[in-house]
C-alpha cells in the first residue's frame, strides 16, 4: 500500500515538482560558490566551497517542502478527502505522515540534486559537501512540521504564509545577529515563534567546522516536531 | 464477505456550530436512532436539515457538541480504524488532476483491497471510458458515479451514502437501486444509512424514513412493503367507508390514506368497485411510496 501511494502522489505531483525545479535553478544561479570570484578572501573561502554549499541547499529544502506539500492539508479538508480517510480501517495520522515524509524525502532529493549537479556544472568535478545534508535535513524537517501546523490550522494559504515566516525568521535572524533588535522578552518570544534560523545558522557555522552543533540541531528537530505535534492534536480533535 | 452484525446507536446527538461573532447553529439537535443490524435507513428532509451533519457525526469525523453516538459499542473512529466504513460523500472528495483510475487505486490501496479490482469497478459503474480522464473534467453525474464506486468498492457492513442519487440520470439511479440489494444480499447484517431528499428513491431502498427538520428529528416512518399501493381519499369518511369494504388496507400516514399490501390486491378491485358505485371518488391511486405531505403530517407538520 506504502509504495502504491508514494507512486501515486509522485505521479500527480508534475507542477509542484516544476515548482521545486525552478527554485532549485533560480538558487543555483543566486548561488555564489558557482561563480568565478577572484581575490576572494581567505574568511569566505571555506563558505564559497563544497562545504558552504550547506546554507543554500538547507533554504532550497525548505522551500522545497513548501512546494511539494502547501495546501494539501486546508484542501483535503475542504474537499473532504479527510472524511474518506476517517471511514478507512487506517489511522489517518499515519497517511498524511507519510505524505509529509514523501514531502521531506522529495525535498532532500532536490537538495542533493542541487549540491551535486551544482557542482558538476559549475566547477566540472565532484568536490563534496555531503555533510551539509545533515542541514537540509534539519530545515526540512523543521520547516514541515511549520507547515503542518499552519495547513491544520488554517483554511488556505498555509504555503504562502510558511514561506513569508520562514523570509521573515531569516530576516528577523540577521537583525537579531547584527544587534538591531533589543534583547527583550518579546523579540525572543517572536524569534521562538519563527522558523529556526539561529539555531540552522549554529549548525551550519558548525559544518564550516567540520563538526555537528548539538544544541542547534535538537532545536531545529524539536521546532519541527512541536509543529507536527499541534497539527496532529488539532486533526485528531478538529471536525474533518 | 460479510461483517460482523454491527448495531448504530446515537443518543441525544447535537451538534452545535460556533461562531464568534454569531448565535451558535443547532445543525443536529438531540436526535435520538436505533439502526439495528440488516436494516436500511432513509435520513430525509429540505436543504440545511442537517442529514450530512448527522452522517458526519456517525462516520466520526464530526464530533458531537452533546450525546454519543456508538457503532457496534465503539466510538465511529474506533469501529472505523478496525472495520471500516463505506462512505460516499455528498461531493467529489479527489483532486481534480487525479484521473479516475487513479482515484480508484487510492481508495483500493487505503482498503488494502488488491488493485485488480479496480478495473472491475470501473466497468460495473461505466467508468471504463472516463479511465483516464482527471477528474476535474468530469460532469456531476460521473463524478457521482466515482464516489459511488469507490464506496462499493470498500465492501463493509455499515454503509453511510450521503445524497447518493444527486446528478444521476434515471437509469444509474436504477442501477444504484439494484446495486444497494445486491450490497444487502452480501450483508444480510449490515446497516445502510443514506440522507436523501428523493423520497421516492428512499422509500425504495430504505426499511424505515428519519424525517429531520432544522436539526430536529420529526418523525420515523416506516416504508410501505415492496408491492404495496397507497389509495388517497378525498375525504376520511370516504377512506374509512373502503376500509371497511377492504379490512386488509391498513391507515396510511394521513386519515384520507390508505396503504393496500401486495397480498390484498385481489380484493381491491372489487371493494374499489362497489366504493365508486357508492358515489366516492379517489383522489389518487399508485405505488405506496409516502409523499413530502405524508412525511410532514406524521411529524405533526
Amino acid at each position: 500500500m506504502i509504495g502504491l501511494l508514494l507512486r501515486l502522489w509522485t505521479a500527480t505531483a508534475p507542477a509542484r515538482a516544476l515548482g521545486v525545479l525552478a527554485t532549485g535553478v533560480l538558487f543555483y544561479a543566486l548561488e555564489p560558490a558557482f561563480r568565478t570570484v577572484e581575490d576572494v578572501d581567505p574568511r569566505l573561502r571555506v563558505e564559497l566551497g563544497p562545504r558552504g554549499l550547506a546554507a543554500s541547499a538547507a533554504n532550497l529544502a525548505a522551500l522545497s517542502v513548501f512546494w511539494l506539500l502547501g495546501g494539501t492539508l486546508p484542501t483535503e479538508r475542504r474537499r473532504g478527502t479527510l472524511r474518506l480517510l476517517a471511514a478507512r480501517p487506517i489511522e489517518p495520522l499515519l497517511v498524511l505522515g507519510l505524505r509529509w515524509a514523501w514531502g521531506v524525502a522529495g525535498a532532500i532529493v532536490a537538495a542533493t540534486l542541487f549540491l551535486v549537479v551544482g557542482q558538476l556544472v559549475a566547477w566540472g568535478r565532484w568536490e563534496g559537501g555531503l555533510g551539509g545534508l545533515a542541514l537540509v535535513f534539519l530545515s526540512a524537517w523543521a520547516h514541515a512540521g511549520l507547515l503542518a501546523l499552519l495547513g491544520a490550522v488554517l483554511p488556505r494559504g498555509d504555503g504562502w504564509i510558511a514561506a513569508a515566516l520562514t523570509i521573515l525568521g531569516a530576516a528577523w535572524a540577521q537583525l537579531l545577529l547584527a544587534g538591531l533588535l533589543p534583547p527583550s522578552d518579546a523579540v525572543q518570544f517572536v524569534a521562538v515563534l519563527l522558523p529556526p534560523h539561529p539555531a540552522l545558522d549554529a549548525v551550519y557555522r558548525g559544518l564550516l567546522e567540520g563538526r555537528l552543533d548539538p544544541s542547534g540541531a535538537l532545536y531545529a528537530l524539536g521546532y519541527g516536531a512541536f509543529g507536527f505535534a499541534v497539527a496532529a492534536l488539532v486533526l485528531t480533535w478538529r471536525d474533518r | 464477505m460479510s461483517q460482523a452484525a454491527p448495531r448504530v446507536e446515537a443518543e441525544g446527538l447535537t451538534k452545535l456550530y460556533l461562531h464568534p461573532f454569531r448565535a451558535p447553529l443547532a445543525a443536529v439537535h438531540q436526535v435520538s436512532f436505533v439502526l439495528e443490524p440488516g436494516t436500511s435507513t432513509a435520513l430525509v428532509g429540505p436543504n440545511g436539515a442537517g442529514k450530512s451533519t448527522l452522517l458526519r457525526l456517525v462516520l466520526g469525523a464530526a464530533h458531537p457538541t452533546r450525546g454519543r453516538v456508538t457503532i457496534g459499542g465503539r466510538s465511529p473512529r474506533a469501529y472505523a480504524r478496525r472495520m471500516g466504513i463505506a462512505y460516499a460523500p455528498e461531493a467529489n472528495p479527489f483532486p481534480s488532476n487525479w484521473t479516475v483510475a487513479q482515484a480508484l487505486t487510492w481508495c483500493l490501496a487505503l482498503d488494502r483491497r488488491p488493485a485488480l479490482e479496480r478495473d472491475t469497478h470501473l466497468r460495473r459503474w461505466e467508468l471504463d471510458p472516463w479511465a483516464e480522464v482527471p477528474v476535474g473534467h468530469l460532469s456531476a453525474g460521473l463524478c457521482q458515479r466515482l464516489v459511488l464506486a469507490q464506496a462499493f468498492a470498500s465492501e463493509r457492513a455499515v454503509f453511510l451514502l450521503d445524497e447518493p442519487t444527486a446528478a444521476l440520470d434515471p437509469p444509474s439511479r436504477i442501477r444504484l437501486q439494484r446495486r444497494l440489494r445486491a450490497w444487502r444480499r452480501r450483508h444480510p447484517e449490515g446497516v445502510l444509512l443514506l440522507a436523501t431528499q428523493d423520497v421516492a428513491f428512499a422509500t425504495a431502498v430504505a426499511h424505515r424514513l428519519l424525517l429531520l427538520d432544522t436539526g430536529r428529528l420529526r418523525a420515523s416512518v416506516a416504508a410501505p412493503p415492496r408491492g404495496a399501493l397507497r389509495l388517497e381519499a378525498t375525504s376520511a369518511a370516504a377512506a374509512e367507508a373502503l376500509r371497511a369494504r377492504l379490512p386488509a388496507a391498513q391507515p396510511g400516514p394521513r386519515p384520507t390514506v390508505l396503504v393496500v399490501p401486495a397480498t390484498a390486491r385481489a380484493q381491491l378491485w372489487s371493494a374499489l368497485a362497489a366504493w365508486l358505485a357508492e358515489g366516492y371518488e379517489p383522489r389518487a391511486l399508485g405505488p405506496a411510496r409516502p409523499t413530502w405531505r405524508d412525511l410532514w403530517a406524521a411529524g405533526g407538520g
